[in-house]
Formats: C-alpha cells, structure tokens, sequence
C-alpha cells in the first residue's frame, strides 16, 4: 500500500497519513485533497518514494509538502 | 561695613542665581564613549497558550455557591462524589465546526541588566543608570512567511500598573542680611519619597554667617513632583507583522534596568485536523451506555504546523542603549549636582520566541497492533476510514475503556456509532483478529 503522508522520517513513529491508494500512480494523480486527511498511523519500516506538493482544498487552497511513502 | 556688605550681596546674588535655575539633570557633561557591551538584555518567553478555548464541558464547579449548594443537597456521600467528577456536556448545537488555535499568546519578559565592574574604580559608579533604551524584535527571515505578530496587549514593568506613589524635590534658597545681626545664607535641599503609607525624607542644608548693617533677604524655593507613573508611561512601542520596537526613557534616577513584558499574539502558520468526541459513553454510576446512545461529533481544528516550524519561533534581538554614567557625584541623592558622561552602545543577538514544543497541540489515537501491520482506529465516512484522534489523553481513555467493554460484549456484526462504522482501518471490531488481541489495543499520539 502507498500512502500520501505530511512528512517523511525514519525517526518518526507515526505519521499522519493524508491520502493511501494500492496503485502509486493514482496516488500521485491525485494532488487536490482535503488536508485534514485520513489520519495518524504507526508504520512498520515505511519505504520513501518521493516528495510532492498538494493542493489543500479545505485549507483555502493553499499548498504543502507531502512525501509518497510504501508499506 | 561697606566692604562686608559688598560681598554679602555678592554671595546672596551668586546663590540666587543658581537658585533661579530649574532643577537640572546634571551640573557638568563630558564627551561621550561607546561600550557596546554594558547593557545586556536577554529575552523570555513563558505562557504559550492558544486564544481560543477547547471547552467542551462544564463541572459542578462552574456552578454558583447557591447552585453547588442545591446540587449537592439530599445527596448521599457516594452520590456527592460522583457528582464531583461528573462532566456537564455544552450544548453541542452551539459548538464551533472549525476551531482555530493557531494564534499563539506569549509573555516575552526582557532582562535588561548593566554591567558593573566593580574591580575598576574609574568605570564604577554605583549610580549609573540606563537612561534611554531602544530595542526591537525582528522574526528571522528564515521563519515562514505566515508567521506574524497579531496584537500586543500591555506592557508590563517592574512596577507594574500600581501607582507607588509621588516623588517629590524640594529646592529651596533663602538668604537674609541684617546689619545689626547677622547675614545668613543657606540652601537646602530636601527630597522625600512617598510609597504607600511610608515616607522617607532627606533634608540637607548649608549656611554660613557673616556680620553686617544692611538688612535684606532673599528667599525663593522650587518644588518638582515627579509622578512615578511617568516612568512606565515612557514606555512607547510600535508593532508591525514581522517586528515590534520598544522604546524607554528613564526619568530622573529611574534606571532602566529590570524587567519588562509584553503580551504578544503571534499567528502560526496552520495545520488541519479533524478531532472526535464522544458522548453518553458511561451512564451516571459509570456503567456503560450501549453503543446506540453514545453520539459521536467531529471538529475540524487548525493547529500549527510544527513542521513548518521545526525550530520555533526565532527572531533578531536588536538594541541600542545610553548609560548616564557619574563621573564625579556630590555626596546627595538628587541628580543635578552629578558630573557626567554618557556612555552609548549597541547589540544584537538571536533569540527563541517559541520554541517548537510549546507549539505542540498533543493529538491522541488508539491503535491495535498486529504482527503484520498495525491499524488505526477508524470511523467510516464517504467510503473512507478516517482516524479518530482525541485531543485529551484523558478523552482517548475513556473510549478506550468503554471500546474494550463493547468488544467483548458485542452482538452485532460491527460497532455503529451515530450512524458511523467504527472499525480498526477496515478490521471489524468483532473479528477474531481483534478479539484475540484486546491487550495489544493502546493510545498512541504525537
């Protein structure tokens, strides 16, 4: 599974996951999301892919960071 | 006689004239010098707090005497102290959908201190003081561009708003010549201090008599007040969205050394959440309610966004100050017989104005962990499992622990909450994964 998370770290324990989809490229297509997103998760040793900035339609549209990480 | 009275005239005249002057701040000034290193300020900061709220229920104690009285009345000890612990639900119609906690309030205190060097004489004198001050804060060009000083609320000095009261010089000259007595002349000069019901006065006077014939006198006094309240209304400042500036002024034998605060609003950039709460978990005697009368709500929050601001808020201290230094004092309180030099400098140094933990807002969830994978507690909404995060440990416990009632006591196939599928990301809350697995159900947050 690849998840859409605020910030990438392997020394974080939990991230707070944005948006997750089983098929990367739909994932990555989907780059206007509500911000507030889907929430924390604990991850067991997550895999960095790549960064991406996102429209964030419940924040005035306003931009952000965020890292596609694997599970 | 003639010659006598000469210089009586001549004496009175000389006095009078140095009477006549108003009260001055020094007798003699010297060339200025530059210490950028005498004056100090270090910067504090306490007390972040958001401005708004996070009030979601009341206690007894929010009751008046009258209403505490009728509540606990005719109840047994038991009943009392439940009562005591028992959280009052606001009405949740009046509840905001959006609540913003990304306006920071802040007390910074600056510690203004002059260094003494007590090993050189010369330099030493323990009446110096800082007699104007300018400082400013700038935030770090570096720190995003969202982060901005909203308003400041008041100033704050050592001696607060209270008004200690009055201080009063008294300058007084009299002469008199009397030709068949004697010729007198002295000045005074008497200082007293009023705080409260105390009051201190110092009177000091010098005369000499000389004989004569004529007969004259010569008499004027100069009184100044000097409302201590003065010496915080010299406090002037302006603020701006990046900077704010303070200026202070001593008045006389006021030395600016101390502490000042201010209380600053500060907006952070925003981060969004959704938050869950819920109601009717627990009936009056902590039994637990079923899961059909428990009601679950949402709350979007805007917090600030730490990731945005992994270092605090850091900024630029920045200030330039000038010390009335004494180079030769007359052995009295007041100012204006002081020999003086002003001794100017300047500095600037870093400084943290919220560190990055104080912009935390602890955000809570409840976590089941498998071998595999661990899952996040979840409500279903539009076809999504969106987590349910708690805003109090405390909130996070009590629906952990009425969770853990359900999830052996289940019938139904899955947990309905308002409607709402409530599940481990999809991993329904009867499924033998989770049953097996109660123990490993824990509250996590960041």
């Amino acid at each position: 599974m690849y998840y859409r998370v605020k910030k990438f770290s392997d020394s974080y324990s939990n991230m707070f996951v944005l948006d997750k989809d089983a098929d990367l490229n739909k994932l990555k297509a989907r780059t206007s999301i509500d911000c507030s997103g889907l929430g924390l998760k604990s991850f067991i040793n997550p895999v960095f892919i790549e960064s991406q900035q996102v429209k964030c339609v419940s924040m005035s549209g306003s931009f952000r960071n965020s890292d596609i990480i694997e599970e | 006689m003639k010659f006598i009275t000469v210089i009586a005239l001549s004496f009175m005249i000389a006095l009078s004239l140095n009477a006549q002057k108003t009260l001055k701040r020094y007798r003699s000034i010297s060339g200025d010098s530059i210490d950028n290193n005498l004056v100090e300020i270090f910067v504090n900061s306490t007390s972040a707090s958001s401005t708004t709220d996070i009030l979601k229920f009341k206690t007894i104690f929010d009751l008046t005497d009258k209403g505490q009285q009728a509540a606990i009345s005719g109840k047994t000890n038991n009943q009392i102290s439940e009562l005591l612990n028992k959280k009052f639900l606001l009405d949740q119609s009046k509840k905001n959908s959006v609540i913003d906690l990304t306006t920071i309030n802040i007390r910074i205190t600056f510690s203004i201190s002059r260094m003494v060097n007590y090993s050189d004489k010369k330099k030493l004198s323990a009446y110096d003081r800082i007699e104007n001050l300018n400082y400013s804060f700038k935030l770090d060009p570096g720190i995003d561009k969202k982060v901005i000083f909203t308003k400041w609320n008041k100033y704050t000095t050592e001696y607060g708003t209270l008004d200690i009261g009055t201080l009063e010089y008294n300058q007084s000259f009299s002469a008199s010549l009397d030709v068949t007595g004697k010729i007198g002349a002295s000045a005074s000069s008497k200082n007293s201090e009023k705080e409260g019901d105390n009051t201190s006065e110092l009177t000091s006077t010098l005369g000499s008599d000389l004989s004569g014939t004529a007969k004259t006198a010569y008499n004027t006094s100069r009184k100044e007040n000097q409302n201590i309240k003065y010496s915080f209304l010299q406090l002037t400042g302006s603020i701006e969205e990046r900077e704010f500036n303070i200026h202070q002024q001593g008045t006389r034998e006021t030395d600016l050394a101390g502490n000042v605060s201010i209380d600053l609003s500060v907006k952070v950039p925003e981060d969004d959440i959704l938050c869950t709460s819920f109601t009717n978990l627990f009936k009056e005697n902590n039994v637990y309610n079923s899961p059909e009368l428990v009601q679950m709500t949402h709350t979007r929050y805007y917090i600030p966004d730490t990731l945005l601001l992994k270092n605090g808020v850091k900024g630029i201290l920045s200030y330039d100050f000038v010390v009335r230094h004494i180079l030769k004092k007359a052995n009295t309180f007041p100012e204006f017989d002081d020999k003086i030099c002003f001794i100017k400098g300047n500095n600037s140094k870093s400084s943290t104005l919220i560190k990055s933990t104080d912009l935390k807002v602890p955000v809570y969830f409840i976590k089941l962990e498998l071998p595999d994978k661990i899952q996040s507690l979840t409500f279903t909404e539009n076809n999504k499992n969106l987590v349910i995060h708690f805003l109090s440990y405390i909130d996070a416990l009590d629906f952990k622990k009425w969770l853990l009632y359900n999830i052996s006591n289940m019938t139904t196939d899955s947990l309905l909450i308002s409607g709402k599928t409530i599940s481990f990301d999809g991993i329904s809350l009867t499924s033998d994964e989770v049953k097996q697995n109660t123990s490993n159900i824990l509250i996590d947050g960041v």
